[in-house]
């Protein structure tokens, strides 16, 4: 098993970092008024891990056996689709977002029945069941306004606890009617100390220095750490100092693709780099993820007088991507857009040529 | 009802026998006379002629039975048989001057049950019979007044005879201002063209004009009729009043409120058209023949009946009929007859009046019968009327190379093809071959716009072949029912309209016509398509289908089995010259530039042209070329183009263009068209000087196209479609404008729903994979995806490369853990795949994947979800036929080191254990098993 998961903290004792919250969360389910969560924070910050500990320390281990169940349900328009629910006896967890615009049916369908029946469980430690809901801000406006009213009627019988990477995306109705907990992503040097810890308990020898670059690829996501950790240890073991770091395809990816459009800025370029982006896209890297990672790319190289503008185009058009069908238009056109202000700037500054 | 006229006859005679006696009392004072008289008829037209005859005075004096006498046989017998001569003759006529035009199909069958009835209804020809009788006797002493008197009764005659108006109703009759024939007088004589006597008064009296009765100084025109009084005429022209003709009358009241005159122009047009009423009138009179020529013979039988004589009769009944030399008529009269012989057994008296009525009816019914078929041709739009009446006479379809010429030879050749031998040496041509003549083919497909002359062609080719023609269109459900019991049913047996034709054998060559295949949609026509498919495979006629758009989807199992024609339209010069040659025939002036005006506007529609033409031919205004511009651009045809040639026209540069044409590209296809456009604009190089203006123009047009994006996702999630004209404005004017220029690529089809498609797979394998890992991972989907897969995938490979067979526990060991299927490595392996990265999985031997499966299977699964297997197998519904290929080639994974050994899924140990057995023989059909699997999901074909 993958070190990411074998060694992951099972309840608020062994967590390694953000104590005092956890200290915190402990005490919030020693209460009997335990109220509904929205917990979020960036990727491999260990949400999960928390919300896992949260449930453990709600109904003790009994939490740990997992079922894997499909949900059927129709839609208005007489479309079946089925969902993928993971449960235990006192807990559901769903994603709505995995049947994509349907997530309101699923809101209003299973959540809502799942929320008015009541815990049947005698010896259950807690007369509420708890319905964990991932990937929040990807729900459409429509189920969030669905899930509003439940969330307040049965509240006697269930607690929801929801998951998402950014609040920005949920709406202040639900914020609002939850206790939300951010859980940052951990510093670099907690990385590396949990990084050295995992590899003892692995038997493996970790450098300090290696560890260290292995913090900062990971871009603060723990997961990711650990994981680049155990890609480092098949290229090459015993691990060295200087060991070089595999990167991911996808990175590697939009990194070239950024280059062709700093080289040379003409139509040929911006048909290939549709080329580029039509592969990340057919790939199902997200086209935030894409976007994110290219801008990053785009304004390590350019100046800081057209770095405002660009960070403004981008803005505009990932807002303009989330908004719209069509993913590679809007990324295209800022692609085209940089192209045309950096071109100017570049004659600018050397004249024409 | 036969009886009636015999036994009113003797009633009504006696008192007009008094009142006519009075009127040769009276005779000095007449006009005041004859008006009483013409009130006692109440016929307007009679009275008229009253007036017209008395300017000679000599009305009472007519001397009929000479008249008689001289015009018809000699005539030695009494004047009870005259008198029933003089009644059956008349009758006829006076219905029709009674406004019964014989002409006018519609009155016709009024007249019929008229003129049964007029026997009782009619007082007149009797009325002047007696008279007749009794003028006869008076003395005569003048001859000069004899022969004045003798004129004066053909006149009679004629005025009688005369028919109603010729066009009555055809003509348009004119509006002009309500007083503009103020201070003028008209007077009518003779039947004009196409207006009644009282039409005639009201159409004048509308215009405040006034009409006289009596001719006098005061009147200022004399419209002239057919047959006018010689009298009145001779008046007329003693005082110097212009004669005008109907037509110069509209064109009066037309000039006179100021509008073009129009009507004499076009009455010489249709010259051609009056020709069927000189036949109609030439029928008339050889009917009036035949109606003498058989009271003659009813007076011979009289006599024959007083003597008894039936064999006789029969005889000069025979005698009559040579007489008559007109076979037809023959056998009628004959009948007739015998009928009546038989009747004059039983009653003499009645025999003849009812005979000679019934026979009058017949012949009317065949001069009506002659006229109405004249008139139906008249009628008849143009588009029937000048229909090509041979292959040689169709548009843009003479010489070798044509549709025509191709079908014919087609066509010609097809029995001789379908010989066996003959048959077996044909092979199916290539598609883009030139100059095919069919041969392979049972069926031919005419495709294209319609008015081209598809069905014209088949048809002609076909009977010029002297091929018997079934068709079928659009109009009749062609079902796979009816395709297989009715049409087949059809081809298999002989026709027998020859026969009936009178030839001595049946033809046994027939063509199918399907016309309108592309009709053949629906409930109705279910499975029709199909159908028509397997009669084209199984048929021994040839058959000739037909549709407009032969790329359309339904068509295209259809053309496979064609022998395709594509018809285009033809070119405008072409249809030119047939059109100015109609528009000769027809009359019709028409400027070459209105001409060619209207043909470019129809997009070579030879039928919307003439149909068109018509149109011009009926308005009155549209003579200048503007107007007639300015209609065919209103009437032009909706051409639909196709996407590739929307997104040329989006950027092609326009100068000057509309607007709303430019958003009018747009909505031709308002879902792809976008995508075109995005696909296809950095393929134009905008017409720009500078490097920088152009990656300008680029930016903005993408920035247009982005917001455009935007607007169809508003308009797609809330349905608010009054959105797409926006949305035209951003997905295609705009980017058209900026990136106006040349296109220095070609045309691509949007890229954009395949990447889409692929990307919804690999979403699809995915979700799968994270549903599966899900009980034991953190994250979402999207961390699954961007951290995860990589060193899952390590962890699960590494070993087995390692360590070959060594690490295979090892792998299962973390497949199992992850609650992986064999299949979801396979998705794995698909998902972590990037560009043109070799898969490093095929690095691994064969054998180590076979022990590696081998040893998964053993395994016992304890998955968490125990609904698992249900699940993923819904989920991989699609690849469901996989599994037995699967099971096939798993067998020899042993021996084939190909890369798709990894498709080794769900073996069973069973299975594997025959894999040893087996694995030589089947591992040829596995190859190609496994080739065959197409892109079910699961498999790495790299």
């Amino acid at each position: 098993m993958l070190l990411a998961d074998k060694y992951r903290p099972k309840d608020f004792a062994n967590l390694d970092y953000h104590k005092e919250q956890a200290t915190n969360l402990k005490n919030l389910t020693k209460d009997g008024e335990f109220p509904h969560l929205l917990v979020y924070g960036p990727l491999g910050a260990g949400k999960k891990t928390r919300i896992t500990c949260i449930l453990r320390e709600l109904f003790g281990p009994g939490v740990e056996r997992l079922k894997m169940e499909t949900m059927n349900f129709t839609t208005p328009s007489n479309k079946k689709l089925e969902i993928m629910t993971i449960s235990s006896n006192y807990h559901i967890e769903v994603n709505p977002s995995d049947v994509g615009i349907y997530d309101r049916v699923v809101i209003m369908d299973i959540i809502k029945n799942v929320a008015q029946s009541q815990q049947l469980n005698v010896n259950a430690a807690r007369e509420f069941k708890v319905v964990i809901l991932t990937d929040v801000d990807n729900l459409t406006k429509d189920a969030q306004h669905a899930l509003r009213r439940t969330m307040e009627k049965y509240i006697a019988n269930c607690r929801i606890i929801m998951c998402a990477t950014s609040i920005s995306r949920v709406i202040p109705a639900i914020s609002s009617r939850c206790l939300c907990i951010r859980v940052p992503a951990p510093e670099e040097s907690v990385i590396v100390d949990i990084l050295q810890s995992t590899c003892k308990k692995e038997d493996i020898s970790l450098p300090p220095v290696l560890a260290k670059r292995i913090a900062q690829a990971s871009n603060r996501n723990l997961r990711r750490a650990l994981l680049i950790c155990e890609t480092c240890k098949v290229e090459q073991y015993p691990f060295s100092d200087d060991q070089k770091i595999p990167e991911l395809d996808w990175e590697v990816f939009i990194k070239k693709m950024a280059g062709k459009i700093l080289e040379n800025q003409s139509i040929e370029t911006l048909s290939n780099v549709r080329k580029d982006l039509y592969e990340l896209l057919s790939n199902d890297i997200p086209a935030g993820v894409i976007f994110e990672t290219l801008l990053r790319e785009l304004l390590r190289k350019s100046d800081v007088s057209i770095r405002e503008t660009v960070i403004k185009e981008a803005a505009e058009h990932e807002h303009r991507l989330v908004q719209g069908n069509k993913q590679i238009f809007h990324l295209e056109s800022f692609v085209a857009k940089f192209m045309y202000v950096y071109q100017t700037f570049m004659q600018e500054m050397f004249g024409d040529f | 009802m036969y009886d009636k006229p015999i036994k009113q006859s003797p009633v009504v005679v006696k008192p007009k026998t008094e009142s006519l006696q009075n009127r040769e009392l009276k005779k000095s004072k007449q006009k005041k006379k004859v008006k009483t008289e013409s009130a006692v008829h109440g016929d307007s037209a009679f009275e008229k002629t009253l007036m017209e005859l008395d300017d000679d005075s000599i009305f009472d004096n007519i001397d009929f039975p000479d008249l008689k006498a001289k015009k018809d046989l000699d005539n030695e017998n009494g004047q009870d048989v005259k008198s029933s001569n003089e009644k059956f003759t008349s009758e006829p006529q006076q219905g029709s001057s009674k406004g019964n035009s014989p002409d006018q199909p519609l009155n016709k069958s009024k007249t019929f049950s008229g003129s049964t009835r007029e026997p009782s209804t009619d007082k007149t020809p009797k009325k002047t019979k007696t008279k007749i009788e009794h003028t006869d006797s008076g003395i005569d002493p003048d001859q000069e007044a004899h022969e004045k008197r003798i004129y004066s009764a053909m006149l009679y005659q004629k005025y009688k005879n005369r028919g109603g108006p010729k066009m009555h109703g055809q003509k348009q009759q004119p509006k002009g201002k309500p007083d503009c024939l103020k201070n003028l007088t008209f007077i009518k004589t003779g039947v004009l063209e196409s207006l009644e006597s009282d039409e005639f008064v009201n159409i004048i009296a509308e215009h405040g004009g006034r009409t006289v009765k009596a001719i006098s100084k005061k009147v200022n025109y004399v419209v002239v009729g057919d047959e006018p009084g010689p009298a009145k005429l001779e008046k007329a022209r003693s005082f110097n009043i212009p004669e005008i003709s109907e037509d110069e009358l509209f064109d009066l009241i037309l000039v006179k409120s100021g509008q073009k005159p129009e009507y004499v122009l076009k009455s010489t047009a249709s010259v051609d058209s009056g020709g069927c009423f000189e036949e109609a009138t030439t029928a008339k009179e050889v009917n009036e023949k035949k109606r003498k020529i058989s009271t003659e013979v009813e007076e011979k039988k009289d006599k024959k009946i007083n003597l008894n004589k039936l064999n006789v009769e029969e005889k000069i009944t025979k005698n009559k009929d040579i007489d008559n030399n007109k076979s037809p008529e023959k056998s009628h009269e004959k009948s007739h007859t015998t009928s009546t012989i038989k009747s004059h057994k039983t009653s003499t008296q009645k025999s003849p009046t009812e005979k000679v009525t019934t026979q009058n009816d017949n012949k009317k019914t065949e001069s009506f019968a002659t006229e109405n078929k004249n008139s139906v041709e008249t009628f008849l739009p143009w588009t029937e009327k000048y229909k090509p009446q041979n292959v040689k006479e169709i548009i843009g379809q003479q010489g070798d190379g044509t549709n025509v010429a191709k079908l014919k030879k087609w066509l010609l050749n097809w029995h001789k093809n379908q010989i066996p031998e003959i048959k077996k040496k044909i092979i199916r041509p290539s598609p883009w071959a030139k100059f095919d003549d069919g041969a392979y083919f049972k069926a031919a497909l005419l495709s294209g716009p319609p008015g081209v002359g598809k069905t014209t062609t088949a048809t002609l080719v076909s009977k010029e072949l002297g091929f018997d023609i079934v068709d079928f269109n659009a109009s009749d459900t062609r079902s796979k029912k009816l395709l297989q019991e009715e049409v087949a049913q059809i081809l298999k047996t002989t026709t027998i309209a020859g026969f009936a034709a009178g030839k001595a054998t049946a033809n046994k060559k027939r063509v199918l016509i399907m016309d309108e295949v592309d009709g053949m949609a629906g409930n109705e026509d279910r499975g029709g398509i199909q159908e028509l498919i397997n009669l084209i495979k199984t048929s021994n006629v040839p058959i000739i289908c037909m549709c407009n758009d032969r790329n359309h989807q339904k068509m295209r199992s259809l053309v496979n089995y064609c022998f395709d024609l594509k018809f285009t339209p033809p070119k405008i010069n072409h249809i030119q010259g047939a059109m100015m040659s109609i528009c000769f025939k027809e009359g019709l002036n028409i400027p070459l530039k209105v001409l060619i005006e209207i043909i470019a506007g129809t997009g070579c529609d030879i039928r919307q042209t003439l149909n068109n033409l018509t149109m011009y031919a009926a308005s009155e205004e549209n003579n200048t070329l503007e107007d007639v511009q300015k209609k065919s651009q209103a009437s032009k045809k909706d051409t639909v183009l196709g996407p590739w040639e929307v997104v040329r026209a989006v950027f092609t540069p326009t100068e000057g263009t509309p607007l709303a044409e430019k958003t009018k590209l747009f909505f031709y296809d308002y879902s792809l068209g976008p995508l075109f456009v995005q696909e296809n604009y950095l393929a134009v190089t905008p017409n720009c000087s500078t490097k920088k203006g152009m990656l300008k123009r680029v930016a903005q047009a993408a920035d247009a196209i982005s917001r455009g994006d935007l607007i169809d996702a508003k308009i797609r999630s809330t349905n608010s479609w009054s959105l797409l004209d926006c949305q035209a404005i951003y997905s295609s004017v705009l980017p058209g404008h900026y990136m106006s220029g040349k296109f220095t690529n070609k045309i691509n089809f949007p890229s954009w729903l395949g990447k889409n498609s692929a990307r919804n797979k690999r979403k699809r394998l995915l979700s799968e994979l994270y549903a599966h890992t899900r009980a034991c991972t953190s994250g979402n989907i999207c961390a699954l995806k961007l951290d995860y897969l990589t060193p899952l995938r390590n962890a699960i490979i590494t070993p087995m490369i390692k360590n070959g067979t060594g690490g295979v526990n090892e792998s299962v060991d973390v497949m199992q853990r992850y609650n992986l299927l064999r299949e979801d490595l396979n998705s794995l392996l698909e998902l972590c795949q990037w560009g043109n990265n070799k898969n490093p999985f095929s690095t691994v031997d064969a054998k180590v994947k076979a022990a590696f499966t081998r040893a998964f299977n053993k395994s016992n699964h304890k998955m968490a979800f125990s609904a698992g297997a249900a699940f993923s197998k819904k989920k991989t519904s699609r690849g469901d036929e996989d599994y037995e290929n699967n099971y096939e080639s798993e067998t020899d994974e042993d021996d084939n080191d190909d890369v798709n050994a990894d498709s080794l899924i769900k073996v069973k140990v069973k299975k594997s254990a025959e894999s040893n057995e087996t694995k030589k023989g089947s591992s040829s059909k596995t190859k190609e098993a496994s080739k065959g699997k197409g892109k079910g999901k699961g498999k790495t074909k790299k």
